[in-house]
Order: structure tokens, then C-alpha cells, then sequence
């Protein structure tokens, strides 16, 4: 896939997120369904990558860039991730009234929730990917009671996790 | 003001958050230069981990390893969920929330609407629902 068209995919997806990781339904529909460019097992490696470094949540979608076209492709989602926020300058200049607006308020919150309900349903293929055998599922319900409950970070989570299946291959 | 204009910024706040106060106290060139100082070292530290990623991925403990990472992105999808949708789950507004996560959830896996066509549909809604929604 060449690069103009590769960012343009990739920032339809950030375009259409207003938060961390609203954008993955639109990204599995068109990188792992439509045009078959990197398979669930990379997006959800993405995910990890992206969790694993510091700086804001939406970067995994530099790493599914890096999965579907190389070093050009992690160019155009770090080019993709940016284009947006250019979007605040205009937005500053001559919108800055209407940022209060309830109803513009209303709108976004009901796009953020709509969000939340497509990831979940992205979520599932990804679960069936990662979820292989009893201990994965145990790892994944531990994983959600810890991130509910404590204020570990996701970082330390991922690595105990990661651990936890290297000690079980170690006793097998 | 840069804070709620960033809020209503698709893409990453926190970029558009930098780039409004950058615009505010310099001008267009200055908004530029800090969006780019801003997002550049993560991309490439993230590029580079993904590169390793994939370089070790075919070493078996790595590949272990990997496994129980994504047992834990699966937790961590599902945390994610709940950290959007718990702040509109109030006692005003927790029926109207839980209809529009529902039906998105519905109208995604079940009749194949494009994740797009769901947002434009919700924000829709939005625009007609009454004021409480958010109380």
C-alpha cells in the first residue's frame, strides 16, 4: 500500500477518536477486515507496544503504521496522530465561543460513548486471538480486576503478565 | 480555553492541548514546532519497540512472553471500556448511556455498521438528546 493512502486510513481512524484507544474499531475494520494489511495478533501486539512506552494512549497507532508498512508506514501514523491537533489552531482563532456549547457537548459525549461500544465489540476478536488457553484467561480477568481496583500501572501489569506465562512454560 | 478546545479535538488531546497553548503564546510556526518536539521521541521510541517486537518475537520465550502480554492487553481493552463509559453513568444519565454503548455495540457486531457510520448515528442522537444527558 503506498504512503498517501496508508496515512489516509490512518488518520480517517485518528480523526474518528476522542480518546486513548477509541480509534482500534476503525482501525481493525479497515487494516485487519477490509484490507488485510496486519492480522489481530498484531494489532493486539500494537496495543501492548503502545502501553509499554510513555506518552499518550493513541500511540499504538504508530505501531500499527510500523506492522502494515515499515519504518514509511510508522512515519505516516506518527504524521496521521499529529494532522488533528492542527485542527485546535483554526479552532482557537474562531470556534473558541462555541467550545462551551451543551449541545456540542451532548454530541461529543454521545460519539464518545458510541465509541466505547464499538471497541467493545472490537475487542472480542482480539480477545479469541490472545485468549488460548486457561492460564491467558486467567491472566486477562487478573489483569482487569488489578486495573479496576488498584492504581498499578498498565505497565507493571503487562510485564507480570508476560512473566507469568514465561514461569509457566518453565514448568511445563 | 485551550484545555476544552483540545477536549473536543479529535485525535490525541494532548497534542492538540500543546498546540493551542503554543498557538496562544507564539503564532502558527511556534503551534508547529512543538506538536513536532511533542509526539516525535515517543513515535520513534514506540517505532523502534515495535521493530524489536518483531525482531524477538520468533525467540520462544519472547514468544511466551508475548502471549501473557496479550492476555493482559485483553484486560486492559476491557478497563479502558470501563474508564470511558463509568464518568456518564450517573443516576441522571445512566439509562440514556447505556442505551447508546448498547446500541453501538449492537448495530457494530451484529448488522456490520461501519464503526463511522455508529459515530456519525450516535452523535446524532446527541445533538437531540435532552440537557441531563452529562449531569
Amino acid at each position: 500500500m503506498n504512503f498517501l493512502l496508508l496515512y489516509l486510513l490512518l488518520l480517517k481512524s485518528t480523526l474518528s477518536a476522542f480518546s486513548g484507544l477509541a480509534a482500534l474499531p476503525v482501525l481493525r475494520e479497515d487494516f485487519v477486515v477490509k484490507h488485510k494489511l496486519i492480522t489481530d495478533r498484531q494489532l493486539n501486539t500494537a496495543i501492548v507496544v503502545g502501553r509499554t512506552t510513555p506518552g499518550p494512549k493513541g500511540l499504538y497507532i504508530v505501531s500499527v503504521g510500523y506492522y502494515a508498512g515499515g519504518t514509511p508506514g510508522a512515519i505516516a501514523a506518527w504524521l496521521a496522530l499529529i494532522t488533528p491537533a492542527l485542527l485546535v489552531i483554526p479552532a482557537v482563532r474562531y470556534a473558541s465561543r462555541r467550545a462551551t456549547s451543551p449541545r456540542l457537548k451532548r454530541v461529543l459525549d454521545a460519539v464518545v460513548l458510541a465509541s466505547a461500544g464499538v471497541s467493545l465489540s472490537a475487542t472480542l476478536p482480539l480477545a479469541s486471538d490472545a485468549l488460548i488457553n486457561p492460564l491467558t484467561y486467567a491472566l486477562a480477568a487478573g489483569s482487569l480486576a488489578v486495573l479496576l481496583f488498584t492504581k498499578l500501572d498498565s505497565l507493571v501489569v503487562i510485564a507480570l503478565s508476560a512473566l507469568a506465562t514465561v514461569i509457566a512454560a518453565l514448568i511445563r | 480555553m485551550s484545555y476544552a478546545l483540545s477536549r473536543i479535538t479529535p485525535g490525541t488531546n494532548l497534542y492538540a492541548f500543546c498546540t493551542a497553548a503554543a498557538w496562544l503564546m507564539t503564532n502558527t510556526r511556534g503551534a508547529v514546532t512543538v506538536l513536532l518536539i511533542a509526539s516525535l521521541p515517543c513515535c520513534i521510541l514506540i517505532a523502534l519497540l515495535t521493530a524489536g517486537f518483531d525482531y524477538w518475537s520468533t525467540n520462544i520465550w519472547v514468544k511466551h512472553a508475548i502471549d501473557g502480554a496479550l492476555a493482559a492487553s485483553v484486560g486492559l481493552l476491557l478497563a479502558a471500556f470501563w474508564s470511558i463509559v463509568r464518568p456518564f453513568l450517573t443516576a441522571h444519565s445512566w439509562i440514556r448511556s447505556s442505551a447508546i454503548v448498547a446500541m453501538s455495540l449492537v448495530l457494530s457486531m451484529y448488522f456490520n455498521i461501519t464503526p463511522i457510520a455508529v459515530f456519525a448515528l450516535a452523535g446524532l442522537v446527541g445533538w437531540f438528546l435532552p440537557e441531563d444527558i452529562t449531569q
